[in-house]
């Protein structure tokens, strides 16, 4: 019974849950730049905190993805939501190492 | 069309705006003179050095801020009034004070509405905003904060500068993303113009969270809905700003013709402007309880029905 009406809650909820992530995912990649442009510029102390804020921002928006979407197009948004963050990664690294033209 | 009440609702609601710009942003930044002039010192600030709303949010969860309150540092009790405000009197500080919310609703006036992006009823902003929140106040806790470099609040005070004293600053990237999500496409193409606040702003969605729960107790300020009385004209569905107000599919508030216009406690920030604009009088800002739905549908004839309908039921 109870097991009942709590998955029935969370049929209820997992719509609103999966916005939620979106919003979350959007609030760590905010924080991850704003670390590497206000600290790290040839100054990066290897805390790896921007790596841990934007690992979490793929994981939230995966999560909503896989909760709002299925089959291909799920494979593809997930696909393109991992790459989206590596390509952040990267481009943050290039930044902290001096090594873009323009200031972030 | 908004009619006259609307427009002079209107023009005192931005006229109290203004008095929020003189108050928090330089060149005036009357807060801060009034503050630190009665103990003898003569400075100008803006928002932060006043009331510390986006940082005061993101350590709200720390001990630092609480060991801060008790040591009654000034600038970290801003946030805690702005949030006993709201629960009290729902988010006033944006429908009525917030300079940066109404710069951008005032832009996406100017844009006819058929170039506008509409979230009314279609988008669950306040599922995004509170997700947003959350990961803003997550953020302390791995020695980072999402504040100054995306905070339109600052770059306010730098165009306040600008304009002012010639003071022009760096534009960095973040505040081009900054710019073009608050005044470009959350602001000007966006109907209401508040789609910063609506999904971005957490000083925004801590009052809501905060309104959210207030609104349940009777002895608070709410907008409230009388279903008695709506005709389902939509006028508040058009005028509101942040999107709050929806028409109700599922006709959970059943009304005089049966439709009705659903208000999201969590979006809302009693501007008031819907309560200015319902010709019917079915809107209304104050005590009690928030609103009371039909009764549910009885399997009566449908004359009967609709004349229980009509009555307001206690819930
Ligand atoms: S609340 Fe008032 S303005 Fe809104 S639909 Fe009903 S009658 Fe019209
Ligand atoms: S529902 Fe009414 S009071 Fe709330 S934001 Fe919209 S217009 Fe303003």
């Amino acid at each position: 019974m109870v097991t009942g009406g709590l998955w029935l809650a969370w049929q209820r909820l997992r719509g609103t849950v999966s916005m939620a992530l979106f919003g979350l995912s959007g609030a760590l990649v905010a924080g991850s730049v704003q670390h590497v442009v206000q600290t790290c510029r040839g100054n990066c102390l290897g805390c790896g905190s921007c790596a841990v804020a934007l690992a979490g921002a793929v994981v939230s928006a995966s999560a909503g993805v896989a909760e709002r979407t299925s089959g291909r197009r799920r494979r593809l948004l997930l696909a393109l939501t991992a790459l989206a963050g590596l390509a952040l990664y990267y481009l943050l690294s290039l930044y902290k190492r001096g090594l873009l033209p323009f200031q972030i | 069309m908004p009619g006259a009440k609307s427009r002079r609702h209107l023009y005192i609601r931005f006229g109290s705006y203004l008095l929020g710009l003189m108050l928090f942003y330089v060149p005036a930044s009357l807060f801060v003179r009034a503050f630190y002039g009665v103990q003898g010192q003569h400075l100008v600030g803006n928002l932060c050095d006043s009331l510390n709303l986006r940082m005061g949010v993101g350590g709200l969860l720390k001990i630092e801020t609480w060991q801060k309150v008790f040591a009654a540092d000034p600038r970290s009790l801003g946030i805690f009034a702005v949030i006993a405000v709201a629960f009290l009197f729902g988010p006033l500080f944006c429908g009525w004070v917030c300079a940066a919310g109404s710069l951008s609703e005032g832009l996406s006036r100017l844009v006819p509405d058929r170039f506008k992006i509409d979230i009314a009823g279609r988008v669950n902003a306040a599922a995004i905003r509170y997700g947003f929140l959350s990961g803003f106040m997550i953020l302390p806790f791995i020695g980072l904060s999402a504040g100054c470099a995306f905070c339109n609040f600052r770059i306010l005070n730098f165009m306040s500068l600008g304009i002012t004293g010639g003071f022009v600053p760096a534009l960095t990237s973040t505040y081009i993303v900054v710019i073009a999500l608050w005044l470009v496409l959350g602001g000007m193409f966006m109907k209401g113009g508040r789609g910063w606040c609506n999904f971005l702003c957490p000083v925004g969605a801590i009052q809501n969270l905060f309104h959210g729960l207030g609104a349940r107790l009777g002895f608070t300020y709410k907008l409230k809905y009388a279903p008695e009385k709506c005709r389902t004209c939509l006028n508040c569905v058009k005028v509101c700003p942040m999107r709050a107000a929806a028409p109700a599919a599922e006709g959970r508030w059943r009304t005089a013709n049966g439709a009705g216009v659903l208000f999201n406690r969590h979006t809302c920030i009693t501007c008031n402007d819907c309560v200015a604009a319902c010709p019917h009088g079915a809107l209304s800002y104050g005590v009690g309880k928030a609103a009371v739905p039909a009764p549910a549908p009885s399997p009566q004839p449908a004359g009967a029905a609709l004349g229980a309908a009509a009555g307001r039921s206690e819930v």
